[in-house]
Formats: structure tokens, C-alpha cells, sequence
């Protein structure tokens, strides 16, 4: 009874602007037109008759007495999915299956729609081998070419993510969200791959035994998956060419980026409607719509791209300028280490936050010119762990930043740092030093040796 | 020995070689001729019941919708060939060359079997008929 309700009232809601008409929205595969056939049938005994099929998705019905049809959904090899209007090999087909005593209803791209009141209306697709045949011939290349590109760009990026890139990905808010949308793109498609290969296999099998081909079972959620595909194609595609070379001032053009693709796809539906209505076929109005649309997209995302990276580019050189913070003598308890600027930029902010600023003298007093400090926090034992392992045993190109000589690695005794420990390193111009407690990681560069009151001067200003 | 193919001529005219023979590799890499008529397609070494029954009726020339009537009644309504299939069948047939169209009235078109067309009939007979030879000696 609540069910029947519901439904009356989205009824009312759709048919709300023309009494008489009805639009809903239904996916339909290639291979899973039965259930189509069956949604049409109900609709027809519902008083809805199905008037026509608009860009592909949008079903409009006309109000009619409600009626035992049967439906017949059929694809038409020779169709083509940028027909917009009846060719002559079309019309010829119609004329095969009217002559079998079915009525033509519409029409999209390739697939047919026919009825007939009698059940006894010879089966339009009685070959079940050519039947198949024919969705394979059309989905399953598509299908596979598709999905494996996808698979494999999904697999190098998630592989990348987790392994040499782990660092920017546990850094940042974006990277991480751009590895769940390559995790999902994979799903995506796996999903996809195999359940036609499954579908494809058990088709196969039917039709040797002489029987219907199996009809996709959740189809309307395949459909869904693909809708989901197909956004999360463009979504990466633009996220991880605008990554790459923007870091985090992505977060900037993100939203745009997702609202544009939701403009593009109302534009695309648009213009292949008006294009339906015109009668712009294969080489017309819907042929660019469904081509030339999306690659002019992706060409003015990639210049707008450009763009803020030029932009966002000459602001950043300046960055490290625009990041002091203070300028001051740097004392304590009465050891002077001099007058200095503080400059400070922040890098990551998500599992990990790290930050680096530098100390420099102002003059060329005590002969220390710099202290370079790489900060990096994170309330994740796992990670926190992981980054001192990298730290001690050199693993550098994971740490970027905290990298120390393993040979010449000592801990230093004799400092007065209780719950902190210290390894220190000499390279050939620079001093490093290693600290961590259980939140932090700092790493400190400097260009004298440190003394022991230096030290301590330092290691209270930073880890308190 | 690499032997080039060796061209055929149909009825109407048609040269249907590359169809008819097929090259294969031996042992030693060497092209090696399969004499013949071998399919032109897998599809078609042994014909469906369908399509058995069209290219019986185009052996006179007939129009391509007026088929399914034809097969109906030939065969008392226990073979019924849907229009999409039949379609796309005779769109094949005329690729393959076995059978050809004849006459064209506004969206109808007549077809008539080929020489290609009636040997892959003739061929499917003997098959045939050998089934029931086979299964009659079996039963004396």
C-alpha cells in the first residue's frame, strides 16, 4: 500500500507540467534489453505508452488506456548510435518486422522499439547465435579496450600512490581523494569486465544448448555503474592531469571542475536533443555533441589548468618571501645565537602535517648562516613508526626531506633530551640532526656543528 | 610450393576466389593449398535450420519479407524465421555472395541463390542425407 503510494506521488510529481505525458529516466544495455522490454510492458499496462526515446536515456510516454502489449527491443547492427533519424536501412528493417505483424513505436541509435497486441508474433531475433553475435560485436571490444586502459592507468596510479608517492599521498587531503577515485575507477571497471566476461561465457553456453540468451540480472544498476564510469573517467582524468602539476592549489578548481562536468553533460543532452529534433544524423549536430564536445572540454580544462599553474606558479616562487613571520634575536637563557628571520611554509595537512621553516641569519654573526627545520606530525602510530624507519635507515626518496647518512648515523649522548631521541649525521656541508618524539619528526639542517646549550636552546623552542 | 589462387568464376560473373580457398602454414613455414571448397566462414559449415530454408526458397527468385510466409507454411509452422534474423541472414548472404539481389521495388528487394550459394546447399543436402542414410542402414 506504501509502495503503490509512493509511486502515485512520483507520478504526479513527473507528470506534473503535461498530464498527458511522462518522462522517466531508464538505462538499458546492449545486453540486457529484456528487462527494457519488461519495463515498457508494465508501463504500458499502467496507461503509458512509450512515445519516444530522447538522447538515449530520457523515455517520454504518452497517457493511453491501459493495454497488453508486448514489447520488443531490438538492436539494429546496421544502426548507427549517432543516427538521428530513420535511414533507408532502417526503414527497410521496420518494413521486415511490420510485414511480421509488429508496430514500430521508436527509435535510438541502434536499438529498435516495436510492439504487438498478439503474443503469438514471431520472435524478431529468432537466431539467438546471430543475436549474440550481434551485442558482442558491439559491446564487448568497446568493453574490454576501455576497461583495460582504465584497469591499467587505475593500477599505476594506485601502486604509485601507495608505494613511491605514499608520503604526498598520507600529506595530502587531494592526492588521497585522487587514490579512493582511481580505487573506485578499478572497481568501476573490473566490475564491468568481468560481468560482461561472466555474461558473455554463460551466453555462449545457453545458446549451445539451444536456449534464450540470459538476461542481465540488476540492470538498472549496471546501468548506474556506468553513468558512475563515465564520470569518474572525466573526473580523474582532469583531477590527475591537474594534480601533477598543480599540488595543492587543486583544492582551488576542484569544485568548479565537478559542477563543469555536470553543465557539460546538460549541455551534451541539449544539444543532442535539439539535434534529434532537426534531423542532424552521423555527420551532424549529435556526431559532434558525443566526439567533439568532451575533447573541447578537456582542451579548455587543460588550458584553464595551464593557466593557474602560470598563475599559482609565479605566486609560489614568491612564497618563501611572503612567509615571514617575525624577525628577532634569538636567545635563551642567555646563550645568543643571534638576530634572525623566520620564514615558513606549510606542505601537508592530512594524516601527516608537515611544515618546514628556516632560521636565517641576518648578518653573517657567529659565522651560522642557515637552519633548516622539516617538521612532520602525525597522531598515527603506523605512519609515525614508518617515518622514522625511512629516517634511520636512509630510505630517502619516501621521506624527501629527512634524509641522513647511515653510515656516519649516531645517536648523540650527552644531550638533555629525556623523552626525545637524537641521531645526528655530517655530510659534506651540512650537520643533521634527527629528533622524534611520539608525535613529531624534525629534522634539523645546519650549517655549523651544534654544541650542547645551542642545542638544547633549539630543542626546547621546537618540541615545546 | 606457394600456388596462387586459382580465380572462379560464378554464374553472374562474380569472382569469388579468396573466399573459396584457404591458406595454411605446414611444418616448415611453407604456404600449403587446401583443394576444395572450404566455408567461407566457420559460421556456415553446417547450416542452421533457418538458414537451410531461405536459401531453399531463393533457389526462384523471390522478395526478402515475402521469406518468413514462405518457410511458415513449407514447413507447417514448425520453423519460424523473425524478421530481425532474417534480415540480418540475407545481408550476410549477399556479403558472402551466396545469394544475389535481383530486383529492388521501392524498400523491397528480391534475392536468387548463387552457384556459391546452391553448391553450399547441394553440400548440406548430401550432409543431410547421409544422416539419414546412416540412421536407415542402422536400423535394417
Amino acid at each position: 500500500m506504501v509502495e503503490v503510494k509512493n509511486k502515485c506521488i512520483e507520478e504526479v510529481i513527473m507528470v506534473v507540467k503535461n498530464e498527458n505525458k511522462l518522462v522517466r529516466f531508464h538505462t538499458f544495455q546492449y545486453n540486457s534489453l529484456t528487462s527494457t522490454e519488461k519495463y515498457l510492458e508494465q508501463m504500458a499496462s499502467n496507461g503509458w505508452m512509450l512515445e519516444e526515446i530522447s538522447g538515449g536515456v530520457k523515455f517520454i510516454f504518452k497517457k493511453s488506456e491501459p493495454v497488453k502489449l508486448h514489447f520488443s527491443v531490438n538492436i539494429f547492427s546496421e544502426g548507427s548510435e549517432f543516427d538521428t533519424h530513420l535511414l533507408e536501412t532502417n526503414l527497410e528493417y521496420i518494413e521486415y518486422c511490420k510485414s511480421a505483424g509488429w508496430t514500430f513505436a521508436c527509435t535510438s541509435g541502434k536499438v529498435h522499439v516495436f510492439y504487438s497486441e498478439d503474443e503469438n508474433t514471431p520472435v524478431i531475433d529468432s537466431d539467438p547465435m546471430i543475436k549474440l553475435k550481434t551485442i558482442h560485436k558491439i559491446m564487448g571490444p568497446k568493453k574490454m579496450l576501455i576497461g583495460s586502459i582504465m584497469s591499467a592507468m587505475a593500477m599505476i596510479q594506485i601502486v604509485y600512490s601507495l608505494t613511491v608517492g605514499l608520503n604526498q599521498t598520507e600529506q595530502s587531503s587531494l592526492v588521497f581523494s585522487n587514490l579512493v577515485l582511481w580505487i573506485f575507477v578499478l572497481v568501476i571497471w573490473a566490475i564491468q569486465m568481468i560481468g560482461y566476461s561472466a555474461w558473455y561465457a554463460k551466453a555462449k553456453y545457453a545458446v549451445k544448448n539451444g536456449d534464450p540468451l540470459p538476461d542481465v540480472k540488476n540492470a538498472d544498476f549496471r546501468g548506474f555503474v556506468i553513468i558512475l564510469a563515465a564520470f569518474s573517467i572525466t573526473y580523474c582524468g582532469i583531477l590527475c592531469c591537474a594534480g601533477i602539476v598543480l599540488h595543492e592549489y587543486i583544492n582551488f578548481v576542484v569544485i568548479p571542475i565537478c559542477l563543469s562536468i555536470f553543465v557539460l553533460l546538460y549541455v551534451s543532452y541539449k544539444i543532442m536533443q535539439v539535434s534529434e529534433k532537426r534531423m542532424i544524423g552521423r555527420t551532424g549536430l549529435k556526431f559532434i555533441t558525443l566526439l567533439i564536445v568532451p575533447i573541447g572540454f578537456s582542451s579548455l580544462m587543460f588550458v584553464m589548468i595551464v593557466g593557474l599553474v602560470i598563475l599559482y606558479g609565479a605566486k609560489s616562487e614568491n612564497q618563501n618571501a611572503d612567509m615571514i613571520t617575525n624577525t628577532s634575536a634569538f636567545k635563551y637563557d642567555g646563550v645568543e645565537l643571534g638576530e634572525y628571520e623566520q620564514r615558513y611554509s606549510e606542505r601537508g595537512t592530512f594524516l601527516i602535517k608537515s611544515y618546514y621553516y628556516v632560521l636565517q641569519g641576518r648578518s653573517a654573526y657567529k659565522s651560522i648562516k642557515s637552519w633548516d627545520f622539516y617538521v612532520w606530525e602525525t597522531k598515527i602510530p603506523a605512519i609515525h613508526n614508518r617515518l622514522i624507519g625511512e629516517a634511520i635507515d636512509g630510505s630517502m626518496f619516501r621521506t624527501m626531506g629527512i634524509i641522513l647518512n647511515p653510515t656516519n648515523t649516531e645517536i648523540m649522548i650527552g644531550f638533555d633530551t629525556k623523552d626525545v631521541n637524537v641521531y645526528a649525521s655530517q655530510s659534506e656541508d651540512d650537520y643533521e640532526y634527527l629528533l622524534y618524539d611520539e608525535d613529531s619528526i624534525v629534522k634539523l639542517r645546519s650549517q655549523t656543528k651544534l654544541t650542547k646549550e645551542q642545542f638544547d636552546v633549539i630543542y626546547k623552542d621546537i618540541m615545546n | 610450393m606457394f600456388k596462387p589462387p586459382v580465380l572462379t568464376e560464378t554464374t553472374h560473373g562474380d569472382i569469388i576466389s579468396i573466399i573459396n580457398i584457404e591458406y595454411r602454414y605446414n611444418n616448415w613455414g611453407l604456404h600449403v593449398r587446401k583443394e576444395g571448397v572450404t566455408m567461407a566462414r566457420e559460421k556456415y559449415k553446417t547450416l542452421t535450420e533457418q538458414m537451410f530454408y531461405i536459401l531453399i526458397c531463393l533457389q526462384k527468385e523471390c522478395c526478402g519479407i515475402d521469406i518468413m510466409e514462405m518457410v511458415q507454411s513449407m514447413t507447417k509452422s514448425r520453423i519460424t524465421i523473425g524478421p530481425g534474423t532474417l534480415y540480418a541472414l540475407l545481408a550476410d548472404f549477399v556479403k558472402q555472395d551466396f545469394i544475389r539481389e535481383t530486383a529492388v521495388d521501392g524498400r523491397k528487394k528480391s534475392y536468387r541463390i548463387t552457384s556459391l550459394g546452391q553448391q553450399m546447399l547441394d553440400n548440406e543436402y548430401t550432409r543431410l542425407k547421409s544422416l539419414v542414410d546412416d540412421y536407415g542402414r542402422s536400423k535394417k
